[in-house]
């Protein structure tokens, strides 16, 4: 018994004692682990600016950034959420900083914030939620000038190989760029939900550079 | 009474003004299908542009139906203009022609006449409406394939390819009754006097003026709204929401029918009474 509580409380400081450059590494490395994918996706939108039902189509990624929709028939997909990628989402001009520990879909997560180094980047803070014993991205709040608020939960299959997501909910509160016929940018508030669920994955089977070039 | 509608319809196809809707719709349905033919992809992507900051965007909109929609759109407000020409034309120009007394010798009742009349009219403003479908539609279709339909609206809505053929046979259904009624008014007009442009033009005026008080956002006209039968015209673009409001369509749709059964009851009455011998 005694044994059982000093290797939990052991456990427990090294979880604490992990740096963010660390955590990062380690959620770096678990999807890297995907060097190329495909998969079927279904979207629903339900925005106040418009609405799409069962829109189908399939997703295509190859690293480290290739990431390419194909829709059946017309289909729309949101950028913010498409695709996952933490060589994205951790990059060298934001500070990042552990700030701390939280319970989300039954898994302790660590809980970074990110902050922007420069003011002109388009995001202006993020939160992301990461899987303390998996080490994949489970939560990203995001507050950015072209978007507004976005939080995105990321769902996953109970025993993953993989860091890739069954289902991905977007709560969208902010705004959207709209052009004018004299390509003069407007924005417009954009709110509601969106869900992608992702079935029928193909990974790591190799997939053709073409696909990312075809229009 | 089958040979007296034909003989109607006759009457009605062997007028140079019946042509003059089937010329103007088909004219300008295939302009603007020779216009996207030629530049409809920058039309659109300027119409998308609009979705690019958020979304990835794939797949072809410029199809068929969202120019058969386009079209049905921009003229649903321009076609009961063409169906008074002939409608404000039907029982006026037998007055005019003098050939009121040589209908009613013979042997046949007042009503019989109206209703081959009012049949005859029905027959043309469903050829009419048949005739857009075709042209704007199936023509469209076979232009420019088929897709899922997009609809500019708030908000936007966008329907799969398999979902939309249906709506379409719907909206055109109600848009023929919707024309009915802007026939029946003109018809109606038309059993009163004994010149083809005073009912054209009350028709027509009567359609600008309750159109206009339809589409002014002052809270004096919300209470008179309901009852201008201009109110209900356009109501075919229910079909094209996301979750079609059956029982507001079933309302607009009595309220149309109302309109045509009262308005062709009172045309019979003064047509049962007019006077054809001074």
């Amino acid at each position: 018994m005694k044994k059982a509580v000093f290797l939990i409380l052991i456990s427990i400081v090294l979880i604490q004692a992990q740096t963010t450059e660390e955590i990062i590494s380690k959620v770096k490395k678990k999807y890297s682990e995907v060097n190329d994918y495909q998969a079927d996706v279904k979207i629903n939108i339900d925005l106040n600016y418009i609405k799409l039902k069962n829109n189908k189509g399939k997703v295509y990624f190859k690293k480290p950034d290739k990431f390419k929709f194909l829709a059946e028939g017309f289909g729309i997909l949101p950028k913010q959420a498409g695709n996952i990628n933490p060589e994205l989402l951790f990059q060298k001009d934001f500070t990042i900083l552990k700030q701390k520990e939280d319970t989300l879909h039954n898994s302790n997560n660590f809980v970074l914030r990110i902050i922007p180094m420069s003011d002109s980047s388009d995001v202006i803070l993020s939160t992301v939620w990461i899987d303390q014993e998996k080490f994949i991205i489970r939560k990203i709040e995001s507050n950015s000038k072209s978007a507004g608020n976005v939080e995105i939960e990321i769902f996953y299959e109970s025993k993953i190989n993989f860091a890739l997501p069954i289902k991905i909910q977007i709560k969208l509160n902010g705004g959207m760029t709209e052009k004018n016929k004299e390509n003069k940018q407007s924005s417009k508030n954009l709110f509601g939900d969106v869900s992608i669920t992702y079935s029928n994955y193909l990974i790591n089977k190799g997939i053709d550079d073409k696909i990312f070039l075809e229009k | 009474m089958i040979s007296l509608i034909n003989i109607e319809v006759l009457k009605i196809f062997r007028k140079w003004r019946t042509y003059i809707g089937f010329i103007a719709i088909g004219g300008l349905t295939l302009f603007i299908q020779f216009i996207l033919l030629s530049q409809g992809s920058s039309f659109l992507e300027r119409l998308v542009s609009r979705l690019d900051s958020i979304f990835i965007i794939d797949g072809n909109l410029l199809n068929g139906y969202f120019i058969a929609q386009s079209i049905l759109n921009s003229l649903y407000i321009h076609v009961p203009f063409l169906i008074t020409l002939v409608g404000g034309d039907i029982l006026a120009s037998e007055a005019t022609a003098g050939t009121y007394r040589m209908l009613v010798t013979r042997p046949i009742s007042r009503n019989q006449i109206i209703f081959s009349k009012f049949s005859a009219g029905f027959i043309y403003v469903f050829a009419l409406l048949s005739f857009l479908m075709v042209i704007s539609l199936f023509l469209s279709l076979l232009i420019f394939g088929s897709g899922d339909l997009f609809v500019f609206g708030q908000p936007v809505m966008v329907f799969k390819q398999n979902d939309v053929l249906w709506r379409f046979l719907f909206a055109y259904g109600y848009a023929l009754l919707s024309m009915m009624t802007v026939f029946t008014i003109s018809f109606f007009f038309s059993s009163l006097v004994e010149n083809a442009v005073g009912p054209i033009m009350t028709t027509m005026a009567i359609i600008i003026v309750f159109m206009i008080l339809s589409n002014l956002d002052f809270d004096i006209l919300k209470s008179i709204r309901p009852f201008l039968f201009t109110n209900y015209l356009p109501d075919w673009r229910l079909f094209f929401s996301e979750e079609i409001n059956f029982g507001e369509l079933l309302k607009s749709a009595s309220i149309l029918i109302f309109h045509i059964i009262t308005l062709y009851s009172v045309t019979n009455y003064f047509f049962n009474k007019k006077d054809i011998l001074s």
